[in-house]
């Protein structure tokens, strides 16, 4: 919290506060918070935009944007929910606005992978996995899983899912419309 | 959070490396978000995660948090509200002045009278003992003293000229006034500047010398003893330029003489 | 570490010294004829309030012009104006109070000072301000604003402003005021690196800060120089004339309370007393008593 800690030492007790005080500690311009919260969120943050888009300088560009947009408005954390979730949202739009100028966005996209079964030995993860809405969800084409994926797991707007896809707006309703009929039908 | 279950290493690194399937990937992208302790884990198999790289990352990122965002001279001559309100008074009189002296068509020469008062409240403020950030530290700095209060009035002189010249002929105010100010605001700027080097208030000193000027080149018009254009083509006239000019140019040069005397003023 | 050891490791010699220093404020003087000679290492003045230490230390850091003696800083004249901005080049100063603008945050205010201090490469600027509150412990509050800062925390943020550009000449007023133990060990690693190369001259009115920051320390009592030599020494000072009893001794130049019933004394020894192990306290109690 924004309470001032008078060792020499630099590193004093960060670890110890939870994330909600590390952004609260921000908003107090406490730069080691900041740096608490990269180090603690910067692996994942990376790993999984890495899996949205393969160019790794620029998911560095939009994991480094992500920490710089917190330490500048740090104001856009309400104190709801958790702080894992508003920081994606953050760094998924980063990840868009790197996205957005260039022309060979396919190109630097990696295609969510479809090859199902290879790793079904994920014992943790196998009740959602073989849910009905699992089992469906799997059996969607690589395209609907994608706009699925984007929109409803990653949050997306319609327009931000088809820019960081790749494909016109309109795509992305279409498939998504196709994709909830397909669901519907594998799970009636 | 409580968390009821935690992702194996396996789950994690296939999902790190890329090679998990969409729905166990999905379904741990929605855990990650509320479960520190597999987020903890992440960092530690992430392969490009190692702690060197977090410290490199981390450098890049303190490098643009710690960029200042104004520049030296900004810095220097508007940093604490003293040498704000000092740019903004002068500025904003200069900026009003013509305006109202064409609104009202005063028939007083009250730009002549008030517009030289602008850049010698500036140059008075920035001798304020609130006026310097680092205090009684900067006098120990090379540029302690008259290079940072001339500095000073310079930034206050670059935008406030123009903005006075520049409104006053726009309104159509008559060019010997919109430009007859200049040498006579200079040379009580520079009187002000002088008075720094001694142990008068700078402040004072200006109050004075403003409130002088402004009563004596008032005084003959609103006392009707004198048409208030016969005022102004006087202080517009060559020879009272040329005074002007004299006593700004001698008040420099013994402000440079006695630079060594340039201080604060501090209660110490 | 003695005197002369000091002086034996300088090359170059003396870096600062002062004849016939003397300041006077109206009828009041403040520094009166001092006569000083330092080469590199930590050097204290040590003094009760009032004795003249800021203003020696003001006229050491060319804020104030004697009005006699001659100063010669870094082998540079600070009278004559080329040469004593030549001085400030190569000088930190941290005043008594130094009253720092509390709008700006640490980085500006360091930042700013490198500025005055004739640091035109912005980066570069930017990577020294960074070193120094980082070195000072500042590395996580160097954004906030300074007047949300902790009167420690404040002080050193002017410290790491006088430290800026590696000065050859550190002139510190009471520079751990505010400072825990702690931090004044870490106080002392800082100021290290500068006493390698240079000369730092600190003034306090704490015996304790004496003993753990200076190779070498000057008593001064109303305006004068009364005692010169290293911080071992001033304890020796006292060797043999200190003692404990719980009354009140006649022989005792100064006497104070250290327990419950139990004072301790410095003075005289009285027949039969037990002399005390000395402190540099009890040195500098003597000293300062001893000249009056």
């Amino acid at each position: 919290m924004g309470e001032v800690h008078d060792g020499w030492s630099p590193e004093e007790g960060y670890a110890a506060w939870s994330d909600a005080q590390l952004v609260d500690a921000v908003k107090a311009s406490d730069r080691g918070a900041l740096r608490e919260l990269f180090v603690r969120h910067e692996p994942w943050l990376a790993t999984r935009l890495a899996r949205r888009c393969a160019d790794r300088a620029l998911v560095d560009t939009a994991v480094q944007d992500t920490f710089l947009a917190v330490w500048r408005k740090p104001q856009g954390w309400r104190g709801e929910g958790d702080v894992a979730a508003w920081l994606w949202g953050i760094a998924v739009r980063s990840l868009l606005h790197q996205l957005r100028p260039r022309a060979n966005v396919l190109e630097r996209l990696r295609t969510l992978r479809s090859h199902p079964a290879t790793s079904a030995e994920e014992e943790v993860l196998a009740r959602v996995e073989h849910s009905d809405v699992g089992v469906a969800f799997a059996h969607l084409s690589p395209d609907l899983q994608a706009v699925v994926q984007a929109t409803v797991l990653d949050g997306l707007t319609t327009r931000e899912a088809a820019a960081l896809l790749g494909i016109p707006s309109g795509t992305v309703k279409s498939r998504m419309s196709r994709a909830r009929t397909e669901l519907r039908e594998a799970l009636l | 959070m409580t968390q009821t279950w935690h992702a194996d290493e396996e789950t994690l690194r296939a999902w790190a490396d890329g090679s998990a399937a969409p729905v166990p990937a999905a379904s741990l992208e929605a855990h990650l978000l509320r479960c520190d302790e597999c987020r903890r884990r992440v960092a530690t198999l992430a392969p490009s995660a190692s702690g060197s790289d977090v410290v490199r990352r981390w450098d890049a990122l303190a490098d643009r948090i710690d960029r200042p965002r104004s520049n030296p001279l900004l810095r220097l001559g508007l940093a604490t509200p003293g040498l704000r309100t000092a740019w903004l008074a002068s500025v904003l009189l200069l900026l009003t002045l013509p305006v109202v002296v064409s609104v009202l068509d005063l028939r007083l020469p009250v730009f002549m009278a008030l517009a030289p008062v602008a850049p010698l409240a500036a140059v008075a403020l920035t001798y304020g003992r609130h006026a310097e950030p680092a205090g009684e530290l900067a006098l120990a700095t090379p540029t302690a003293g008259l290079r940072v209060v001339a500095a000073r009035a310079a930034l206050v002189a670059i935008s406030a000229v123009p903005v006075g010249v520049g409104v006053a002929l726009l309104l159509g105010l008559p060019t010997p006034v919109a430009f007859g100010w200049l040498l006579p605001g200079a040379a009580l700027a520079s009187l002000v500047a002088l008075a720094g080097t001694t142990r008068l208030d700078p402040l004072v000193v200006a109050a004075s010398l403003g409130s002088l000027w402004a009563v004596v080149v008032s005084w003959p018009a609103a006392s009707r003893r004198l048409p208030a254009d016969v005022v102004t083509h006087l202080v517009a006239s060559a020879p009272s330029q040329l005074t002007a000019l004299v006593v700004a140019l001698a008040a420099i040069a013994l402000t440079i003489a006695r630079r060594d005397a340039v201080a604060y003023r501090r209660t110490a | 570490m003695s005197t002369t050891d000091t002086a034996t490791h300088t090359p170059t010699g003396t870096l600062l010294s002062a004849a016939g220093i003397t300041k006077a404020f109206g009828s009041q003087t403040a520094v009166d004829q001092v006569d000083l000679t330092l080469g590199r290492g930590i050097v204290g003045v040590l003094g009760p309030n009032g004795a003249g230490k800021t203003t020696l230390l003001r006229i050491l850091a060319t804020v104030l012009a004697p009005d006699r003696g001659t100063l010669s800083l870094l082998g540079l004249d600070p009278a004559h104006p080329t040469a004593r901005t030549e001085v400030r080049r190569r000088l930190g100063y941290l005043p008594q109070s130094p009253r720092l603008y509390g709008g700006f945050t640490p980085l500006e205010m360091v930042d700013y000072v490198a500025i005055l201090k004739e640091h035109t490469d912005a980066s570069q600027r930017r990577r020294e301000a960074v070193t120094m509150l980082e070195a000072v412990g500042l590395g996580d509050a160097m954004h906030k604003r300074i007047r949300t800062l902790s009167g420690g925390m404040q002080q050193r943020v002017a410290l790491a402003s006088a430290l800026v550009g590696a000065p050859d000449l550190l002139v510190l007023d009471e520079p751990a005021t505010g400072l825990d133990p702690e931090q004044r060990i870490a106080l002392r690693s800082v100021l290290a690196e500068t006493a390698h190369r240079g000369c730092v001259v600190l003034s306090t009115h704490n015996t304790a800060e004496v003993a753990a920051l200076c190779q070498q320390v000057l008593v001064m009592d109303r305006g004068r120089i009364c005692w010169s030599g290293t911080p071992a020494e001033l304890a020796g000072e006292a060797e043999g004339r200190v003692w404990e009893s719980d009354v009140e001794e006649p022989t005792a130049l100064r006497s104070w309370l250290t327990g419950p019933g139990t004072r301790r004394h410095v003075g005289t020894l009285p027949d039969g007393a037990a002399p005390a192990v000395p402190t540099v306290d009890d040195g500098y109690l003597l000293v300062t008593r001893l000249t009056r």
